[in-house]
């Protein structure tokens, strides 16, 4: 006799159900894409740890200041730097190094399809144990003269052929996405840094200063030895060589940690509130409706239904509105975390990896949950007070 | 609501997301702005392509939509929701798969108006499905 009630009362009052389900939407999106962006972030932030690669990095002191070699590594902006190698000959002199390699970086004014600046990094494939073991992943074999190896947000692909400063190099392969800087940046190998580096001086695009382009190093790896911690390493770096600085990775990440930290902080606390919000909203319009309704409740409990059906009434009604809400909410969602997650990372400027399918799944089940569970409790309280009511009072009209 | 009133409505949020097709791929969801060369002389690049095949198949759209609320034949309507579903496909891939955007994915073309009109294009085409279905089922008494 009462099979199906709650999805009749549901589709009876169309209005209160598509405002309670408005609600649980957005309860659910809120708690799917706060959890999903504070998971990216954190995501992007091991990606960025593990893609740097090295316990420290040395550059010449004057890029440090600039900031210039922060906003390289961090945000992805394009620049370059030099010192000369010598320079580097005396660091590898320092005690307590274990892994030692030299980059090369150099920023296009433009690449083949658009008028675009981009970061080209150079390494030496004898010795760089940080770009080497990750390009492997995409790229079996190693990179050949005038083969660059693109980072995943460009928008070029494997046999494509780039130009850079009138000098052009084929794609040898795509790097899988990272999150970080090195996504926007272009890989090649010494060999054809050098050539590039030469093809950006003959159209007077490059400003080397007083460094010798044949012996230029814009920045030097280094894994500390077995014995030797990085910040041991580094001061020594510092204190016996004034014209680079050795700058730890732990205190480069520190900074996005902490920048991290307070988004975390702040998605926990937004999460938190709209989920209170919504169960509080949730609480008040089950009961002013379980009030209202009190005349239907107590006619049914006339026609035999007991109190425990009341309460599966109500409970019904709350938990189809809730699972609507949540499932509706997890797509729109995902329509707007998926497509616009470029977007995303623009805005909060900070590495930003999405997690993969199953962790995203998990996330989704439970914001549907959280959003269950408010629902749940919302409609406890009110069918406790509906089954507490005294029937024949309600009928004389005395309630 | 009735199935004929449900249609009629469908066919007004059709007609609203051509628009929001037409006119938002031109004012909120542009592609990159011109690129500045170094002699101050101003460049579109590819994506500005993809913009305005855009705004010309959303303007058409939207004419179709239009005529989805005016017309009453159920099979002219039929075959007119069917090209538009069709034709906010072919707008949804346009940008990148058709006409290749700028070469950096953190661009305003990849990152704001390839996502924007593939979504926009993709809830056209779903609403045009459902808008068939309405219009072709059994009415309620």
């Amino acid at each position: 006799m009462f099979k199906g009630l709650a999805v009749k009362n549901l589709k009876g009052r169309p209005v209160r159900t598509a405002v309670l389900v408005i609600l649980t939407v957005l309860l659910s999106v809120t708690v799917f894409a706060g959890t999903v962006i504070v998971q990216s972030l954190r995501s992007g932030l091991d990606s960025l740890g593990s893609r740097l690669g090295a316990d420290i990095m040395v550059v010449p002191r004057e890029a440090t200041s600039k900031k210039s070699f922060e906003n390289m590594i961090l945000q992805g902006s394009t620049g370059y730097f030099y010192m000369n190698s010598s320079v580097a000959e005396k660091v590898e002199r320092t005690e307590g190094i274990g892994d030692l390699s030299e980059q090369f970086f150099l920023a296009s004014t433009s690449a083949s399809c658009c008028s675009v600046s981009v970061q080209i990094i150079g390494f030496d494939p004898e010795t760089d144990f940080a770009v080497t073991p990750w390009i492997k992943k995409s790229f079996g074999r190693e990179l050949e003269k005038f083969e660059v190896v693109v980072g995943n947000d460009l928008n070029a692909f494997v046999g494509d052929e780039l130009s850079f400063y009138g000098t052009k190099v084929t794609v040898a392969a795509k790097l899988e996405r990272t999150g970080t800087s090195y996504d926007t940046a272009v890989f090649a190998n010494e060999e054809t840094i050098k050539e590039l580096i030469r093809s950006s001086i003959d159209r007077g695009m490059n400003d080397f200063t007083d460094v010798d382009p044949d012996r230029a190093v814009s920045c030097i790896l280094i894994n500390t030895a077995e014995g030797y911690t990085p910040e041991e390493v580094a001061n020594d770096i510092n204190i016996h060589n004034t014209k680079v600085r050795a700058v730890r990775t732990q205190e480069l990440i520190s900074g996005v940690s902490d920048s991290l930290g307070g988004v975390s902080k702040i998605v926990g606390i937004l999460i938190a509130a709209v989920w209170v919000l919504g169960a509080v909203i949730l609480l008040l319009t089950f009961t002013m409706s379980s009030h209202e309704r009190r005349k239907e409740f107590a006619v049914l409990r006339v026609v035999g239904a007991s109190r425990g059906k009341l309460a599966g009434i109500v409970f019904r009604e709350a938990l189809i509105t809730c699972l609507l809400g949540g499932v509706v909410g997890i797509a729109v969602g995902l329509l707007l975390l998926l497509p616009f997650s470029g977007l995303i990372e623009q805005l909060l400027s900070l590495p930003y990896l999405m997690p993969g399918a199953g962790r995203i799944v998990l996330c989704a089940l439970a914001a549907v949950a959280a959003t269950a569970a408010a629902g749940a409790i919302a409609a406890a309280i009110s069918a406790h007070r509906i089954t507490g009511q005294d029937t024949g009072a309600i009928l004389r009209g005395d309630n | 609501m009735n199935k004929k009133k449900s249609a009629r409505l469908t066919a007004y949020i059709i007609l609203l997301l051509c628009l929001t097709l037409a006119m938002g791929v031109k004012l909120l969801f542009h592609a990159c702005g011109p690129h500045m060369a170094h002699d101050g002389s101003a460049s579109y690049m590819n994506c500005h392509n993809a913009e305005q095949t855009v705004a010309i198949i959303g303007t058409c759209l939207t004419a179709l939509a239009g005529l989805l609320l005016l017309l009453e034949n159920k099979t002219v309507k039929t075959v007119i929701a069917l090209v538009t579903g069709l034709g906010a496909i072919a707008a949804a891939i346009i940008p990148n798969t058709v006409i290749k955007l700028c070469m950096m994915t953190d661009m305003r073309c990849h990152s704001v108006m390839r996502p924007a009109v593939a979504v926009v294009g993709g809830i056209i085409a779903i609403c045009c499905g459902v808008y068939v279905i309405l219009i072709n089922g059994k009415q309620e008494d």
